[in-house]
């Protein structure tokens, strides 16, 4: 009798993940856009800051070579845009994994300590939830200048609440598992415990927020570009395009309708490959 | 005298499409069970008796695919719509399971729970669906019933709570039970009070009762005929006796010395040698091939099939 | 400790939990007895059965010794030279929960090396796992796997490996096969039987029926509701049953003849009821079939009822007096 493996839970979860087909789509696009952005810009005759005098806000057209037109400045937007996509993505892709490094250690903290610490940590967590942090990273902002990396600090670290939170729940489910009563039978100790099997039971779960995190702070920055707090220029955010776009929305409105719609597919991508990995990984769907 | 036969299933297969291919959880499965009568159904892991009778019912998910007959008086069970195949759950066929959480409610108290289904099928007021439910929770033997009934599930014990469970199954007064390893959950002394139970309530409802179980100890008590399954096929189905005093098929050979010996029947621990197998992709030959220390060459390449009479028939080329 | 034979010994444990954790705590909750009163002494290399229903304490018992739990009054103390964090391994019930799905069995069995004294170098290490994996009955080459591809009996094994591998001088079992097939119990006794006798392990050896503890378990304790019921060697304990308790347990198991099952009379063995923990009625006594006035009004302490055997029972069962 022929006998096939039974297939490892990692691969079960990209099956299953295949199988969603927005997520499936969403990756490609997200893959496409992301070589997109790092590659064209070698391919442009242009850059974000030259200034053309012959194309000064002008329509999308081949002929001109701005593919996106230009802005009031006379800058090309594709070359823009595409920077400021990097840029927002950046800033989406490291302030998440600050979060992640703040919330994961907290989290786990929390919750494999129990007791008292557990509770005066989470309390701290509810207190700062209470806090309106728009509100401190715009002081922030306005007080240490609107540096990159602070940007990406001030960001992150709004968001390692939520992750903090949810780790703790996950550690408190893994901590009752037999295989973590086991190791500290055999000697395990408690840092051993929480980076061997507590820390890579919770990947699953981390991978979901992470996905649908990146979304969430890339709005953050760019609302703050928005406000004309976010990154400085010449450095652009999708954000800040938006912002100029918004402006030039009646006369020029290829300024605005270009960033906005990478802006949505970027979000758009991400919250569905989050949904997607968040069914995926859903454990009742085992068989 | 004749028997009458209740239910008569036929070459059924149950597979489901999963990411790892198809995995056959049942194989060309046939058995009857009679008016009156206590089937056991016996099988380890990867035996497949819980999806044959959850299938009954239409009660497996959607990758289910399920081929075969299984008749009962005269309809096919695994063809009906909707309403019937509702219709029989409700008052034709019930089924307990080994973790009666899974049945109960743990919001709604228990007297909810028993005349819901009484007001809903039976049309009958609450008052007097009530009343019914006390003396079916007496008859199944929980002290105190009238006061208890308003009780949440969580404040019963888990053999009361197995008791519950069954007096919801035979509130709509079935004619077979449909019972799933119920007491494998249970502390010893309990399962024998259940048991017990159960061999009493069989008379009183007249029942048929089908008992799915591992313990081959729990069926030489409770049951007149057994099918034992093995890589969701039946190997053996022999009358009680025959089984246990002469059993044919290798299988419910091991199976009989390794219940016995832990038992404390015999001087040593025995067991069968290698692991229950995982039913995906095709199957060539006989299931037991691998375990089995009276195999013949053929058995590696021809699927036995089922010879004998109705006292006792087995899937094995020893006895072609 | 005088006998320089016993391994462990268990003085007057009681272990009672309280709620723990709570920021303020606004209610007083009453503490709940999981065990009262147990002393028992293990000899070293022998093989002791718990046995024990549900609410009987005996997995209490277990992590007690393990030092997993403090207990709230009375003592566990080892043989010197054995240490409680060093000396002693544990199998869990559940074979597959005890493995952490995301290690490969290489990684799962040779874990515990990292927490020992002395460091093992890479080869040590590998001949260590060939040779467990070897004894237990594993496949050196399927050691890259995962414990979600192997079945319950062979996980299991993996579990014994993994305890096995620092060679400690007591193991505990807990209810090792009861999650497995029948047909392959036998194989898990027998190899834990294999390693006690070759290795000279003090063996624990936890069971909630006693079918199996026959095989494994030269004595036994019974327990009930956190306290001990009967204690003595299994062979004596089984067919001279003094208590009530023990011989309900022996007689409610089903038997695989249906000879012997025609002929069973159904005894009523009434239901476990919530925790009495009234220290002046016999716990069981709510549901004896031998109960009198005195079970109700006070707790029977434990006697010897024969040299090797200790009940505790005002009104033990008459045993035949020829042996």
């Amino acid at each position: 009798m022929s006998e096939i493996e039974s297939l490892s839970p990692r691969k079960q979860i990209w099956l299953r993940l295949k199988a969603n087909r927005a997520a499936l789509a969403s990756m490609f696009l997200i893959g496409l856009l992301m070589i997109t952005v790092l590659v064209a810009p070698w391919l442009s005759p242009f850059n974000g800051e030259d200034i053309d005098y012959e194309a000064i806000a002008s329509e999308p057209s081949i002929t001109t070579g701005h593919l996106f037109g230009t802005d009031s400045l006379g800058r090309d937007l594709f070359v823009r845009t595409m920077e400021g996509s990097r840029i927002s993505l950046a800033i989406g892709l490291v302030a998440t994994l600050v979060s992640l490094l703040i919330g994961i250690n907290y989290g786990a903290i929390a919750g494999y300590f129990g007791g008292r610490v557990d509770a005066v940590m989470m309390r701290i967590v509810d207190i700062l939830y209470a806090m309106p942090f728009m509100f401190f990273v715009i002081l922030l902002m306005v007080f240490f200048g609107r540096n990159i990396f602070l940007i990406f600090f001030a960001i992150g670290a709004i968001n390692w609440l939520d992750i903090a939170r949810i780790v703790r729940g996950q550690t408190l489910a893994i901590k009752q598992q037999d295989y973590v009563e086991a190791a500290r039978i055999y000697g395990a100790s408690h840092w051993k415990i929480i980076q061997r099997h507590i820390v890579p039971n919770l990947l699953g779960i981390v991978v979901v927020y992470i996905t649908l995190t990146i979304p969430q702070v890339i709005l953050v920055e760019s609302f703050l570009s928005f406000l004309g707090l976010g990154i400085q220029e010449p450095m652009t955010s999708l954000g800040a395009l938006v912002s100029e776009g918004a402006n030039e929305m009646e006369s020029y409105s290829w300024t605005l309708i270009f960033p906005a719609v990478f802006l949505s597919i970027i979000l758009f991508c991400f919250n569905f490959i989050g949904d997607g990995l968040r069914d995926a990984l859903d454990p009742k769907q085992v068989k | 005298m004749k028997i009458t036969l209740l239910l008569d299933i036929e070459n059924m297969s149950v597979r489901f499409n999963t990411e790892q291919g198809v995995v056959h959880a049942c194989r060309d499965v046939s058995f009857q069970l009679h008016e009156g009568e206590v089937l056991g159904v016996v099988g380890e892991s990867g035996s497949g008796k819980t999806q044959l009778m959850l299938s009954l019912l239409q009660l497996l998910p959607e990758n289910a695919n399920i081929n075969g007959v299984a008749l009962y008086s005269d309809k096919d069970l695994l063809k009906l719509n909707r309403p019937d195949i509702n219709q029989v759950r409700s008052n034709e066929i019930a089924m307990i399971f080994q973790d009666p959480m899974s049945s109960l409610n743990p919001y709604l108290k228990v007297s909810t729970q028993l005349t819901e289904t009484l007001v809903l099928n039976q049309q009958i007021d609450k008052q007097t669906a009530l009343k019914k439910a006390i003396e079916i929770l007496e008859k199944v033997r929980i002290p105190d019933a009238a006061t208890r009934i308003h009780d949440y599930p969580y404040q019963f014990s888990g053999g009361m709570r197995q008791r519950i469970m069954i007096a919801m199954a035979l509130l709509r007064k079935p004619k077979i039970l449909i019972a799933d390893e119920p007491t494998t959950a249970l502390d010893v002394t309990v399962q024998a009070e259940i048991l017990a139970l159960l061999k009493s309530l069989r008379d009183e409802f007249s029942l048929s009762i089908i008992f799915i179980t591992h313990d081959m100890s729990i069926v030489a008590g409770q049951c007149d005929r057994v099918a034992v399954m093995y890589a969701g096929q039946t190997v053996e189905q022999a009358i009680l006796d025959k089984l246990f005093y002469e059993p044919k098929h290798p299988y419910t050979q091991g199976l009989l010395a390794a219940a016995k010996s832990q038992s404390g029947l015999t001087d040593n621990l025995v067991s069968i040698p290698g692991q229950p197998p995982r039913n995906v992709g095709v199957q060539i030959g006989c299931a037991f091939y691998p375990r089995c220390d009276k195999r013949l060459d053929v058995c590696e390449q021809v699927t036995p099939v089922m010879s004998g009479s109705d006292i006792q028939q087995q899937a094995c080329h020893l006895y072609d | 400790m005088t006998d320089n034979n016993i391994a462990i010994e268990v003085d007057d444990v009681s272990v009672s939990f309280r709620h723990t954790g709570a920021l303020v705590s606004f209610a007083r909750k009453k503490p709940f007895n999981a065990l009262s009163n147990i002393s028992v002494s293990i000899k070293s290399g022998s093989s002791l059965g718990i046995v024990g229903e549900s609410g009987s304490g005996k997995t209490t018992l277990a992590k007690a010794i393990l030092g997993l739990y403090d207990p709230s009054a009375g003592s566990v103390h080892f043989q010197h030279g054995l240490q409680q964090n060093k000396d002693i391994q544990f199998i869990f019930q559940d074979p597959l929960a005890a493995l952490n799905p995301r290690m490969t069995v290489e990684q799962l069995i040779t874990e515990p090396l990292d927490y020992l004294e002395e460091k093992i170098n890479t080869q040590s290490r590998i001949d260590k796992l060939r040779t467990i994996m070897e004894q237990v009955g594993l496949d050196y080459l399927q050691r890259q796997r995962y414990a979600h591809e192997f079945s319950g009996g062979q996980c299991q094994r993996v579990g014994i490996a993994r305890a096995m591998i620092t060679e400690p001088k007591i193991l505990i079992c807990d209810e090792p096969v009861s999650a497995l097939d029948v047909s392959v119990r036998a194989q898990i006794i027998n190899l834990l039987k294999d390693f006690q006798q070759r290795l000279r392990l003090t063996l624990i050896f936890i069971a909630h029926d006693l079918s199996l503890v026959r095989y494994i378990s030269d004595e036994l304790i019974v327990l009930y509701q956190g306290k001990l019921m009967e204690m003595g060697p299994t062979e004596e304990v089984f067919s001279q049953t003094r208590h009530p308790y023990t011989r309900a347990l022996i007689s409610a198991e089903p038997r695989p003849d249906p000879d012997t099952e025609r002929q069973r009379i159904y005894a009523e063995y009434g239901e476990v009821t919530t925790m009495a923990s009234e220290a002046n009625a016999c716990v069981y006594a709510g549901r004896c079939a031998h109960a009198q006035a005195r079970c109700h009004s006070q707790a029977p302490p434990l006697q010897q009822a024969s040299d090797a055997v200790q009940v505790a029972c005002f009104f033990p069962l008459e045993v035949a007096t020829s042996v």
